[in-house]
């Protein structure tokens, strides 16, 4: 593209930009839907699962009797070690308390300040919890946490882990020790809330969809497309104008869904500038996904209300299929450069929740939210390549297509000045 | 001094539908050139071909003798009033015509300046900051038009530009026409008989995509006279031409 031509592209894409914010804001519904839905599902998450515990880590009480001396507590401080060594993307995998009042620890699993309590003493298994006798040995444990709450498989899938190094039997194929279940209802942390915080961000910026495909849809109803066209406004400056809007509408959301989760109760982030930095890389990047399937929507659409029907055809797969708001059992297809890629990673929104969920909810920072933001960039790019290339066959082809008689015409014309020159 | 405007056998079916079938006119420069033609004649889709909103499956439109078709510096030099509103509901009437005088490359100034003329020779200037929505069917023709000079075009494409105006609106733009018509050239369709005779220094008749007469309006009445005597208007010129049977 020659100079000229970019510059007008720049200035055309910011006009456009200009006109949809606009647009947008003098809109009511979508103003106030678009930037406030995320916010107002959080507070509907929130109330649902609970927000009185915003723990990033999962965590552990390691209960043990008390003297250095006594069997049980040097079980329990081995066990508690080998819990501590426990790591997960080289990341320590859970915080680990240790206590000699196993009441106390009961009373922290059911009030959630715990997600699982594992009894170590000595006289646990003998203590009527249903071990049979032939098994009571110096390696039983006892296992309390809600099966039902996400964070207990994990802290117990840890746990276990570590009770395998700290109390394995070389030599044996089942190591001896033993872990029970106590089946404690309702206990452990709202890990429910954290688990889908990441998603709901991703959820707004995709919803953003609906919001490109109604003003794209009206402008061709309206036919005010139509002064662009002569204009001289092409697909990437039309389509680069509703990215810059839907930007700002993702960014303002943004802000609105995590100052109400500061408010509901999340921690700020380990690493504060690198969660600030994925989440506006990431509402750039999903605003642009939006726009694309924006413009696909309007590409194919006859009206608004076919329109508003059609862009669940996108967001449906990006939101509900990716793993971002209801996360989907990480089948790994393959392993590539060292990474594993499931089937929620081919849609650009499964590794954006990903990056996301690494920066604001698991303290990393933004090297480890890297490869997953790259990932999510190049499939981003394809879908915009497609829901641009759509657009302008469908929507802008009449004004770029030039009859083939001219083309033959011109041609013939250019030969008979080389004959004649 | 407007530029000259050429049609070179331009071609175009929808389907089995023929929409325009070899028409061939040159409009000159400067002038105010009318396009006739019943519901269905090809007005509409012979207008989109010049403005490059249709494409032509073949045939050429050259603009001061360059090929209008696929270039896109020669069509930001024509200015089109569609005949449909084709307006921003939610903006102002000043901030449409700054918005579009902008995607042409006007400077903020310059395009305030030009929309604020332009409000004012349509008689908006009182409604600059009103939204679309808001104005009466009247202003909102004034208003389309307002947008289609927006760009200070050199061939000015009006598709109906005074249907649904009343009276006082209809002779404001027809002089406004007027005004512009020498320093710019001028296509207009209508079905309005009087405004054709009116206004138009040459007038071409077609039906069914095809060219069936083409000359001043004097000179048409004076050809479809009978006795010696003129015909008695446009109208009766319209009918012998084109029939009575009704079209869809």
């Amino acid at each position: 593209m020659r100079g000229g031509d970019s510059r007008r592209e720049a200035l055309t894409a910011a006009l456009w930009s200009g006109l949809f914010l606009r647009l947008s804001i003098r809109e009511f519904q979508i103003a106030v839907i678009f930037i406030l839905f995320p916010a107002l599902m959080a507070i509907v998450y929130s109330g649902a699962y609970g927000s009185s515990s915003f723990e990033k880590a999962l965590r552990a009480i390691v209960v043990s009797q008390g003297g250095a001396a006594a069997a049980g507590a040097s079980r329990g401080a081995s066990l508690a070690e080998a819990m501590r060594g426990q790591s997960f993307e080289g990341e320590a995998a859970m915080t680990v308390y240790e206590s000699e009042d196993i009441n106390a620890s009961l009373r922290a699993l059911r009030e959630g300040a715990a997600d699982i309590v594992i009894d170590a003493r000595a006289a646990a298994a003998a203590g009527g919890q249903g071990i049979a006798a032939a098994d009571e040995g110096p390696d039983h444990i006892l296992v309390y946490a809600d099966p039902s709450s996400p964070m207990a498989p994990y802290a117990e899938s840890f746990a276990r882990g570590a009770a395998y190094s700290a109390f394995g039997r070389p030599g044996t194929v089942e190591p001896r020790w033993m872990t029970s279940m106590s089946f404690t209802e309702g206990s452990g942390g709202s890990g429910d809330f954290l688990t889908t915080l990441p998603g709901l961000f991703v959820f707004g910026w995709i919803f953003g969809a609906m919001t490109s495909a109604l003003l794209a849809v009206r402008e061709i109803r309206r036919r005010t497309i139509d002064r662009a066209v002569l204009a001289g406004s092409g697909a990437a400056g039309i389509g680069a104008g509703l990215w810059a809007a839907q930007c700002a509408i993702g960014i303002l959301q943004a802000a609105a869904l995590w100052a109400t989760a500061a408010f509901l109760g999340l921690p700020a982030p380990a690493k504060p500038i690198d969660a600030i930095l994925v989440a506006f890389i990431l509402s750039i990047l999903m605003s642009a996904l939006a726009t694309a399937c924006g413009l696909a929507t309007a590409a194919l659409s006859s009206s608004e209300g076919v329109a508003v029907n059609l862009c669940m055809v996108f967001i449906v797969p990006l939101v509900f299929m990716s793993g971002a708001v209801f996360p989907l059992p990480s089948a790994t297809l393959f392993t590539a450069f060292g990474f594993d890629f499931a089937a929620t990673d081919f849609l650009p929104t499964g590794p954006a929740t990903k990056a996301l969920d690494l920066v604001l909810v698991r303290g990393a920072g933004i090297a480890r939210a890297l490869p997953a933001l790259f990932l999510s960039i190049i499939e981003t790019a394809a879908w915009v390549f497609a829901g641009c290339a759509l657009f302008r066959y469908r929507r802008l082809g009449g004004a770029a297509r030039r009859p083939a008689s001219a083309r033959r015409d011109a041609a013939a014309a250019r030969a008979t000045n080389r004959i004649g020159s | 001094m407007g530029p000259s405007l050429t049609l070179v056998d331009i071609n175009k079916r929808y389907g089995e539908t023929v929409a325009v079938d070899g028409l061939s006119i040159e409009i000159r420069s400067g002038e105010i050139f009318g396009l006739l033609g019943p519901n269905g004649a090809g007005k509409s889709t012979t207008i989109g071909v010049v403005c490059g909103l249709v494409a032509a499956d073949s045939g050429r439109v050259l603009l001061d003798g360059a090929e209008l078709i696929g270039n896109r510096e020669l069509r930001r030099r024509i200015g089109y009033c569609p005949q449909s509103l084709v307006l921003w509901d939610r903006l102002g009437c000043l901030e449409q015509i700054v918005f579009i005088a902008r995607l042409y490359g006007a400077g903020r100034a310059e395009a305030r300046s030009k929309a604020e003329e332009l409000l004012s020779s349509l008689g908006l200037a009182d409604k600059a900051k009103v939204h679309a929505r808001k104005l009466s069917g009247g202003m909102k023709r004034r208003l389309n038009l307002a947008l289609a000079l927006a760009n200070d075009p050199e061939l000015i494409v009006l598709d109906e530009a005074e249907a649904g105006l009343d009276p006082q609106s209809r002779v404001l733009v027809r002089d406004y026409i007027r005004v512009l018509a020498g320093r710019r050239t001028v296509l207009v369709t209508t079905h309005d008989m009087d405004e054709a005779e009116r206004i138009a220094d040459r007038i071409a008749i077609i039906d069914h995509g095809k060219l069936l007469e083409l000359d001043s309006p004097s000179a048409l009445l004076k050809k479809y006279g009978e006795d010696g005597r003129p015909a008695p208007d446009l109208e009766y010129v319209f009918l012998k031409l084109t029939g009575r049977r009704l079209r869809e």
